[in-house]
């Protein structure tokens, strides 16, 4: 007993650490995974028309939440339009807290990667979907379940090893 | 040539570690060969502190002539750099401050090593071949994982600047401070893990100690003291204490550092708890490895970020779990062995000593818990959590009100006979009257107020009429020598709680937005916000914000908040400088937010009751381990001389 | 005067970039103001190293400040705020770890460790004579 007792607890701390070196501490998973995209009217960023959550049903898509002021949206910019030249998923926009002109704008400049932008200009809707780090990426089935959150701008290597397969899956399902 | 100075830098880190392997091998190797290793101990373990103290200054001076071919130093400083912050930035990153840990270990050695003649002469050898492994080790990490002198491929025409968070007057002291103290418990753990070797802890060998643990936890002590004030006024949200992952790096050892002050008492004076004693030591050097392993290797989610690296992290985990579980080894093995030869009743001083051990370690072990349990959630997949104050307020805080409550009893008990429980009784219920009266004159409500004044009045009392009643009959003399450090310990604690309960549970906290001209009263203050105005810095841009405070119609003081942008950071966030008025009775605090428009502000204004006893209960306690360290001192001279 | 204009709208910019709005007037009573406090001081800045909202001028703690403050307007209880919150951004935004069983440990812990340090020590140091 008198031998065994600081030892074990060191050695449990020990093993505890060893794992949490590999550990990345910022990563959050969203409460949202596996359930249903929460309701929404919100008009669409050029026409103005509104659209409610049923726009979700039936294809699995993906909502890329964005901003004309947001520096790293443009470094994913390339695999979203990627993305939508692919045409195995419907990709949506969520605009964030942006100014209409600006983000029509910016995407004269850069392109339109996505088929229908969601326009939320004060951050009501992005705080439903519990965003906090500019830009994310939610890829949510056909039944409008969300299935899978990025955080940050997608890299190459999320991009090709984790979103294109996860794609893929979600497609093959009935 | 003068460019050459990193490479004589590095070449004085390889004939470091050479002289560290010479130290080590005396005992290991050399002596297997006939060779009198005694004095290569003794100048080798004093070498050691010299040759890093040049290597160390080697990097100083290519900061000051900003040598950018040094990798190190073109990622941490910069040309416009005012030549302080360009001192203090060797140690502002992380192959900096393995640097400069590396040269306080090898400084504890030499100090060591110079007045341990008075010890066995075979157990002062092994006690320095500990030290030296030590710094080997260290050394080894720092050369091969964090080399500060690594040349860059091509050198740039100016270097990334300090970080601004990091350009301060705090930040120059802070962290020599902390690892004074971290480093310094280095040194009773190497006299721990002698001790396992040895199977023995004499008493006379913990009276050679004392000073040493005193000595370091003081410096641990102003090491997490500084901290704290440094943030108060940096991060400008007028908090003293978040419960950050790396201000409970440093509080770990502290606090268990603060048992070991206690159970070192023990066995200097009755000869027990000896086994426990060397347990206290190994575990409060391992917090503070883990503490620099918390910092550096960036696991866990902090304000004070710094960068991070897992494979370095790994590296000084393995490194770090070799020195732990070695010691903890030797402890298990050879701890049956040292055996306590006194008794203690259950109901005695000695006990109340052993309830206050209990008391820290589980608050270590609390502060422990509460910061690694995220991560352990985290490796299992499970819901991610944070641990933060109001966790620590309803684990930490139960724990403490106890141990404070201690803190007034213990020194008015004494060893031999329980016969004064009965004046802890009537001090009680004089002092709950006294609390009681003040209560009532301030009319105070708040329960936390309440409390923090009986504790406050619960040590002072007792300890002013304990001190009183021996005053008549002893002669000033060994026995009030021997406990003014313990006092002035102990008022110190009692004033920084004082202080902790009053600013939490009075501040006054604002948040607004105002225009110039714009005033607005906070309790008895007035603060008018007259106008900003642009003034630079060396490095920096800088908007000022004037405010006036008046109380009672009159101007008492005018603070400047000021938003900074650094030239080197120029898209980064601003930096924000709080406008203080301190004063022992409250500080005034004004902090700029953003910028509203054309002329109006968020604005934070705090008014802060007695915060600055925070930081002057600290350093009452710091003085008083002080005192005790010049009075033992002493007392050994004398004792050694008749 | 002309350097005062170009850092305040450098100033400027970084809030159009980064934030539109800034916390309102506060128009509550003392007990709705003081669980607004209560409640900011135990929530996390999401977006922020390791801030409470209160402390943080992040965009994001400002919007769910504003939030927070228009839920207590309305009259919802700490604990019906503090579920909008954990339903969108988890347990993680909680400063005070919800007493569920996977953080068992967490909350018992100290106790637990108190009883068996207390018995170790007992049994080797003072029965140990």
């Amino acid at each position: 007993m008198r031998i065994s007792f600081p030892f074990i607890i060191f050695l449990v701390l020990f093993t505890i650490l060893i794992f949490g070196v590999y550990n990345n501490p910022k990563i959050v998973r969203s409460p949202l995974i596996g359930k249903q995209i929460p309701s929404f009217n919100l008009e669409e960023l050029s026409s103005g028309k509104i659209i409610n959550q049923e726009f979700f049903y039936d294809k699995a898509s993906v909502l890329n939440v964005w901003a004309s002021w947001c520096l790293e949206c443009l470094r994913e910019h390339r695999y979203i339009a990627d993305l939508k030249e692919r045409e195995i998923i419907n990709v949506f926009g969520l605009n964030y807290k942006d100014l209409r002109d600006d983000a029509n704008g910016w995407l004269d400049i850069h392109g339109n990667p996505y088929e229908i932008i969601l326009y939320d200009n004060f951050g009501n809707y992005a705080m439903n979907l519990g965003v906090y780090g500019v830009p994310e990426t939610f890829l949510i089935d056909k039944n409008g379940i969300i299935r899978k959150k990025f955080i940050g701008a997608l890299s190459e290597q999320v991009y090709y090893e984790e979103l294109l397969p996860m794609i893929e899956k979600i497609n093959e399902e009935n | 040539m003068i460019n050459e100075l990193s490479y004589i830098g590095y070449f004085f880190l390889i004939l470091a570690m050479l002289n560290s392997f010479l130290l080590i091998s005396s005992k290991t190797i050399l002596y297997k060969i006939n060779i009198n290793t005694a004095g290569l101990i003794s100048l080798t373990s004093r070498m050691h502190f010299p040759i890093l103290l040049l290597s160390f200054l080697c990097l100083i001076y290519s900061f000051l002539i900003d040598d950018f071919s040094v990798k190190y130093i073109s990622d941490n400083s910069n040309s416009a750099l005012p030549y302080f912050y360009k001192v203090s930035a060797v140690w502002a990153g992380h192959e900096g401050s393995m640097l400069l840990w590396c040269l306080i270990l090898s400084f504890w050695m030499f100090l060591v090593s110079k007045s341990s003649e008075s010890l066995d002469k075979e157990f002062r050898e092994n006690f320095l071949s500990i030290m030296g492994f030590l710094n080997f080790g260290f050394l080894l990490f720092l050369i091969f994982t964090s080399d500060p002198f690594e040349k860059n491929l091509s050198v740039p025409i100016d270097g990334r600047d300090l970080n601004p968070l990091l350009q301060d007057f705090g930040l120059i002291v802070h962290p020599p401070m902390l690892y004074m103290g971290y480093v310094g418990l280095s040194v009773v753990f190497s006299f721990a893990v002698t001790c396992c070797i040895h199977k023995e802890f004499k008493k006379e060998w913990a009276t050679w100690l004392r000073p040493w643990l005193l000595l370091s936890w003081s410096f641990l002590t102003l090491g997490i003291a500084l901290g704290s004030w440094w943030a108060y006024y940096e991060l400008g949200w007028g908090g003293w204490w978040f419960w950050d992952p790396v201000e409970n790096a440093s509080f770990m050892p502290w606090l268990m550092s603060t048992a070991l002050v206690h159970s070192l008492i023990m066995t200097e004076q009755k000869n027990i708890f000896k086994n426990w004693t060397i347990l206290l030591a190994i575990f409060a050097f391992s917090l503070s490895l883990l503490g620099t392993f918390l910092v550096r290797s960036g696991i866990l989610v902090s304000v004070h970020s710094f960068a991070n690296d897992p494979t370095r992290g790994i590296f000084i985990l393995i490194f770090l779990g070799l020195i732990i579980g070695v010691s903890l080894l030797l402890y298990s093995l050879n701890a049956d062995k040292i055996k306590d030869n006194q008794s203690f009743d259950l109901i005695s001083k000695e006990s109340f000593f052993l309830i206050n051990n209990i008391l820290l370690v589980t608050a270590t072990f609390t502060v422990l818990l509460g910061t690694i349990y995220p991560l352990i959630l985290d490796i299992f997949g499970l819901e991610k959590i944070s641990v933060g104050t109001p966790y620590y307020n309803l684990t930490f805080l139960p724990i403490m009100i106890p141990l404070i409550i201690l803190a007034g009893v213990i020194p008015t008990l004494r060893f031999d006979n329980n016969s004064n429980l009965k004046n802890i009784a009537i001090n009680f219920i004089f002092i709950a009257l006294t609390s009681l009266v003040f209560i009532l004159i301030f009319s105070i409500i708040n329960l936390y107020v309440m409390l923090g004044l009986f504790l406050f009045f619960w040590i002072t009392i007792n300890l002013f009429i304990h001190l009183f009643k021996n005053l008549s009959w002893m002669h000033i003399g060994n026995r009030f020598k021997q406990n003014i450090g313990m006092y002035f310990a102990h008022i110190g604690l009692a004033i920084f709680t004082l202080g902790a309960t009053i600013v939490e549970s009075n501040k006054i906290e604002k948040e607004l937005i105002m225009k110039t001209g714009d005033t607005i009263k906070v309790n008895k203050y007035t603060f008018e916000f007259e106008k900003f105005f642009r003034e630079d810095g060396p490095n920096y841009e800088s908007l000022k914000g004037k405010f006036n405070v008046f109380k009672d119609g009159k101007l008492i003081s005018v603070l400047n908040p000021e938003k900074r942008l650094y030239f080197s950071n120029q898209s980064g966030m601003p930096m924000t400088e709080a406008g203080i008025q301190p004063g022992l009775s409250r500080d005034l605090y004004v902090s700029l937010g953003n910028l509203v428009d054309d002329n109006s502000w968020s604005v934070r204004i705090y008014y802060k009751p007695l915060v600055r006893l925070v930081w002057l209960g600290a350093l009452i306690m710091v003085l008083g381990a002080l005192l005790s360290i010049y009075f033992q001192i002493n007392r050994n001279k004398k004792r050694r001389t008749t | 005067m002309k350097k005062i204009n170009l850092f305040l709208y450098f100033i400027c910019i970084y809030n159009i970039l980064f934030s539109h709005d800034v916390i309102g007037e506060q128009k509550f009573n003392l007990i709705q103001e003081q669980l607004y406090k209560q409640i900011i001081s135990e929530t996390r800045c999401m977006v922020c190293q390791n801030q409470n909202l209160a402390e943080s001028e992040a965009p994001l703690a400002i919007d769910l400040k504003n939030k927070i403050k228009e839920m207590v307007e309305e009259g919802k209880s700490e604990k019906e705020i503090k579920n909008f919150l954990v339903e969108r951004y988890s347990s993680y935004i909680l400063y005070k770890p919800p007493f569920s069983h996977q953080n068992i440990i967490l909350w018992l812990g100290p106790l637990i460790f108190l009883i068996i340090l207390s018995y170790f020590l007992y049994r080797n140091i003072y029965l140990r004579k």
